[in-house]
């Protein structure tokens, strides 16, 4: 009991205690003073005459002008679009908002990069044929005439009184006629939004629905059994706009690449920092700043960096769209 | 020898319940979301099971003479063990790799990692210690 090998728990308690707050600085003392004598060296001084990039920025020879006046969040960008005959130019940004609708924002430059207007579709089941934005009970001639309004079709057999025979016909002679064809199966059909009344008129009966583009006027089929009448559907597309690969960082190539990069801080998965652009058309270039998150690659000596640029110009165009991080997105033009 | 402590059940599952408790409480009120009551409340159980063997570890930890039975030493031993455990694995979550923090940039660092962890554990341990018998040193001596 009194042997001098009986512990003093006061003694041990106290010396653990320092133990353990003496651990707790060694790691401060690391990670403060330590790592606080880590730097990066400095950027070049060619680097602080690069034009900061907020809204815009320009030099005697190009200007790059944002598109959208605020940036707030709006969701993925799909590839632009071009109309091949008047050069108007559409871009498509969709959002997941609920389980029953995407907010589609459809925004239309025209042919020398003027944002023109604006469209927002806020519904589920939206698809683009050519310059029609489709939904299964109404469409949107808007990229054609700016019209802001839904449109209906023109309803054909909406009573459903004509016979299989004289639904084929009708079907085959609107098919001739047609430019466009889209067909919907009746079990995309009459969900919501449909009265209790219409989907025992057309669910229950197995009623598909079939869409004509006739003399710019959209016709819409109602019968049994249209998505397997011959023929199929006639979907097209406006030209898709090329996008020029830029994925190695910090490698020239002759219209925009990432000269240098300044970290900042860690991000989730990569660096936050800013980036020095050099972007060029024709023989000129400008040179701005901006700030940027680079995805480091996991597990690969060197690491490898992917930025989020996107540069998308057609042969004819004479402007070019850059997106930065999908939700910035910029024109640039030649003064 | 200090005479180990005897811990009654219903003391033990007390204490265990008042710190799961005050674990979702705590926890809930220093974060942004509503969707965090169901998540801590959710991981309670595993609160109340440690809280036990907690209590158990402790006294065990006195009888042995490795720790002092006394209020403060019962409770910054471990909370001090427990925090540089938990900052050894989280720092990376607070603190860049390319840091250039002044002294004030660094300490509101560590307070939001405090804010996070230390300030549930330490509650929830200071309720611990405070609740948790002491061994009486008259037992000792007649012992």
């Amino acid at each position: 009991m009194e042997g001098s090998k009986k512990r003093n728990p006061y003694k041990t308690n106290a010396m653990l205690l320092v133990v353990i707050g003496g651990l707790f600085l060694l790691t401060h003392l690391f990670h403060f003073a330590f790592r606080n004598t880590i730097d990066q060296p400095p950027t070049p001084a060619q680097y602080a005459a690069y034009l900061p990039l907020d809204s815009g920025a320009k030099n005697a020879h190009l200007e790059l002008k944002s598109l959208f006046a605020n940036n707030l969040d709006r969701g993925r960008l799909l590839p632009p679009l071009m109309d091949p005959v008047t050069g108007m130019v559409m871009l498509n940004t969709v959002k997941e908002e609920t389980n029953y609708s995407d907010g589609n924002v459809y925004y239309r430059l025209d042919s020398s990069g003027r944002l023109v207007d604006s469209l927002l579709v806020e519904d589920y089941y939206i698809s683009l044929n050519r310059e029609y934005i489709i939904h299964p009970n109404y469409y949107y001639s808007w990229f054609l005439d700016g019209h802001q309004e839904k449109r209906e079709y023109l309803p054909v057999n909406e009573d459903l009184k004509l016979g299989t025979k004289a639904l084929q016909q009708r079907y085959e002679t609107l098919y001739r006629d047609a430019e466009l064809v889209q067909l919907f199966g009746y079990q995309m059909l009459w969900g919501n939004g449909t009265t209790e009344r219409e989907k025992r008129k057309y669910y229950d009966t197995k009623t598909d629905k079939a869409i004509f583009l006739i003399r710019n006027k959209w016709y819409a089929l109602y019968g049994k059994d249209l998505k397997t009448m011959p023929g199929g559907e006639k979907k097209k597309s406006l030209d898709t706009i090329r996008q020029l690969n830029l994925d190695q960082l910090g490698v020239p190539n002759p219209y925009l690449y990432v000269a240098n990069f300044r970290k900042d801080s860690k991000g989730y998965e990569g660096w936050d920092g800013t980036a020095y652009l050099n972007i060029m058309m024709g023989k000129d270039t400008l040179k701005v700043s901006t700030g940027m998150t680079l995805n480091e690659s996991v597990g690969k000596q060197p690491p490898k960096y992917v930025h989020s640029l996107e540069y998308f110009r057609g042969k004819t165009m004479p402007f070019a769209i850059i997106c930065k991080e999908n939700n910035r997105c910029y024109i640039l033009k030649s003064n | 020898m200090r005479k180990p402590q005897r811990l009654s059940t219903s003391r033990v599952c007390t204490i265990a319940l008042l710190v799961s408790l005050l674990a979702i409480i705590v926890c809930t009120a220093s974060s942004d979301s509503l969707y965090a009551l169901y998540f801590f409340a959710s991981c309670s159980p595993g609160v109340f099971i440690f809280t036990i063997i907690y209590c158990f570890v402790i006294l065990a930890l006195e009888a042995r003479g490795i720790l002092f039975p006394n209020v403060f030493f019962r409770f910054a031993t471990p909370f001090l063990f427990f925090s540089l455990i938990i900052w050894w694995f989280v720092s990376e979550n607070y603190i860049s790799d390319f840091q250039q923090y002044t002294g004030k940039e660094y300490l509101g660092r560590f307070m939001d990692f405090a804010f996070d962890f230390l300030l549930p554990i330490g509650l929830c341990m200071g309720l611990v210690s405070l609740m948790l018998p002491i061994a009486k040193e008259e037992e000792e001596t007649m012992a």
